[in-house]
């Protein structure tokens, strides 16, 4: 296994390894697909299903921390989270909403762990709500582009699935994978995470495909093609994060967030050393280092499949392969419920879907349900850390979480 | 003054690819910005860039946001200053294949019009290959 050159040492003089340590105490998500309910419902119910899941009420939520990114453009509802507050029957309450992309609401759990983290407040509610589907396909594709820089590429006509498409040649080139070595692997990718959402009852997608589907399905960007391509979707996630003293006491299973990491870069014409992503590997460092652990340490990975090679290029960022062998583990098993390093084993934004706002709090109720022992069929054995990885935009931000069994 | 985006569009009206090069590390800088991106030194000078560059990659959009018209190429190329610009191939999307990788193309300008949500009308960079 790859190991990253981290700094395990702890200073005691930086500010923000003094923060009080933090726990997930409950988690909850709509099934992701197509909504009749508005964003604020959507959010709504997940908010709910969490404090259930925690025990708590809504009284209890001091901060509201929401994702979203195209309100704007999906319900006409930009300062969405005070009317996500008030659907909870909150006021008074702080709220903000958080806007990074794809990453948004990673960043939003971020933000929350840093506020109870910091002494701001002991009980936040995080999450994110999203409805893609209303705005059909031409015009999300046109405002998901939106997240790529709007004056030196967005007049390209550029997506997202081109711009991760013409990372699968770069990756081709420089890793000397011949494009239909590298091109079937990648629908090994999608036919695994099929596999895994078939068993997700929360999924968009609960259908298992084969490699021919993919390999046969309508070319969207080449070489990507429409089975290599996470879809547009509806739905909302919510956390509620807590002190881990507190979460001690009110849960028999808090989960600890263990390290956050968040880093930036500018427009894809900055990245230097692609397919490797600069903001991946600066965001996974900062949360192994918090957390002093290793790549070796995560039993089980949800990380951002918005397309098939973007599951490759992560697995290896995040430390989990080496650079230009990710598309071997996969062929491997090594990515399997039961691999080496199981990732995305409910589904993966690819079966699950992408409501882009709400992925990461999809991503992390998984990843918890996982490890209190309740993801059913889906379930990684004996797993007792867990890593959350969420892109944003066209490699501009990335934002990890590393979290642990705090029983 | 700085250098700022409604220069780079008037230079590129006038057939130039402008950016910056930091006069303290020597890094070419682009897109502009206000500081380089290397040693965060904002002694920036503006400078043409080469107009001719190699295909690093390319995709052909098949499903193109809203008031784009697919099939068309988006590529990304790379100047000898070490530069990475996006921008269209100008090529016919049916007769496109891996060999135009590493191939040396010219870089022009295209006026992009623009729509509700874009700030106006834009540019994109144009490549054309060299015979």
């Amino acid at each position: 296994m790859y190991h990253m050159k981290i700094k395990l040492i702890v200073f005691e003089n930086e500010g923000r390894d003094k923060m009080r340590e933090v726990a997930i105490v409950g988690v909850g998500m709509t099934k992701f697909g197509k909504h009749e309910e508005t964003l604020v419902e959507m959010f709504s119910d997940a908010a709910e299903e969490a404090l259930m899941n925690a025990e708590m009420t809504p009284k209890e939520i001091e901060a509201l921390y929401l994702g979203n990114c195209l309100g704007g453009f999906e319900e006409g509802q930009i300062n969405l989270s005070p009317f996500c507050a008030s659907g909870l029957g909150l006021r008074d309450i702080p709220t903000v909403r958080v806007e990074c992309a794809c990453a948004t609401a990673t960043v939003a759990i971020r933000e929350a762990t840093i506020a109870v983290g910091s002494g701001v407040c002991d009980v936040a509610l995080a999450g994110g709500t999203e409805k893609t589907l209303g705005m059909g396909t031409p015009f999300a594709t046109r405002t998901f582009a939106m997240g790529s820089d709007s004056r030196y590429e967005g007049f390209t006509g550029i997506t997202f699935p081109g711009v991760f498409a013409m990372m699968a040649v770069l990756y081709s080139r420089r890793y000397n994978v011949p494009l239909e070595v590298l091109k079937e692997k990648m629908a090994m990718v999608a036919v695994k995470n099929h596999r895994n959402g078939a068993k997700n009852h929360k999924a968009h997608f609960q259908k298992e495909i084969t490699i021919e589907d993919v390999l046969g399905s309508m070319m969207i960007a080449d070489p990507l093609q429409l089975y290599d391509c996470c879809p547009f979707t509806d739905g909302a996630a919510a956390v509620i994060v807590t002190t881990l003293e507190k979460a001690r006491k009110i849960s028999p299973k808090p989960v600890v967030i263990a390290g956050t990491g968040l880093a930036s870069a500018g427009s894809l014409m900055d990245q230097k050393d692609l397919p490797r992503l600069r903001a991946r590997e600066k965001a996974a460092q900062e949360a192994y280092r918090q957390a002093c652990m290793t790549p070796n340490d995560i039993d089980v990975c949800e990380l951002h499949d918005c397309f098939t090679i973007a599951e490759i290029i992560a697995s290896e960022g995040l430390g989990f392969f080496e650079h230009g062998e990710g598309w071997r583990a996969v062929d491997k098993g090594e990515t399997d419920i039961g691999g080496k390093i199981p990732i995305n084993p409910t589904g993966g934004l690819k079966s699950r879907g992408h409501p882009i706002g709400a992925t990461g709090a999809a991503q992390t109720y998984s990843i918890v349900k996982q490890l209190r022992g309740e993801a059913g069929e889906l379930q990684v054995d004996g797993a007792k850390v867990g890593m959350v990885d969420t892109l944003g935009g066209d490699f501009s931000v990335v934002c990890n979480l590393i979290l642990k069994r705090g029983w | 003054m700085k250098f700022k985006y409604i220069d780079f569009c008037e230079e590129a009206r006038n057939g130039r690819l402008t950016g910056l090069k930091c006069e303290d590390c020597g890094n070419f800088v682009f897109p502009i910005k206000g500081f380089c991106s290397e040693c965060g030194g904002n002694n920036l000078r503006k400078t043409e860039l080469s107009k001719k560059g190699t295909i690093e990659t390319f995709t052909i959009i098949r499903i193109a946001p809203e008031g784009f018209e697919p099939p068309y190429i988006v590529a990304l190329v790379k100047l000898p200053e070490g530069v990475t610009v996006i921008g269209n191939l100008e090529y016919d999307p049916d007769e496109a294949d891996y060999s135009l990788l590493g191939k040396t193309v010219e870089i022009g300008f295209k006026s992009i019009k623009g729509d509700k949500y874009s700030g106006g009308d834009g540019i994109s960079l144009s490549f054309s290959l060299i015979q």
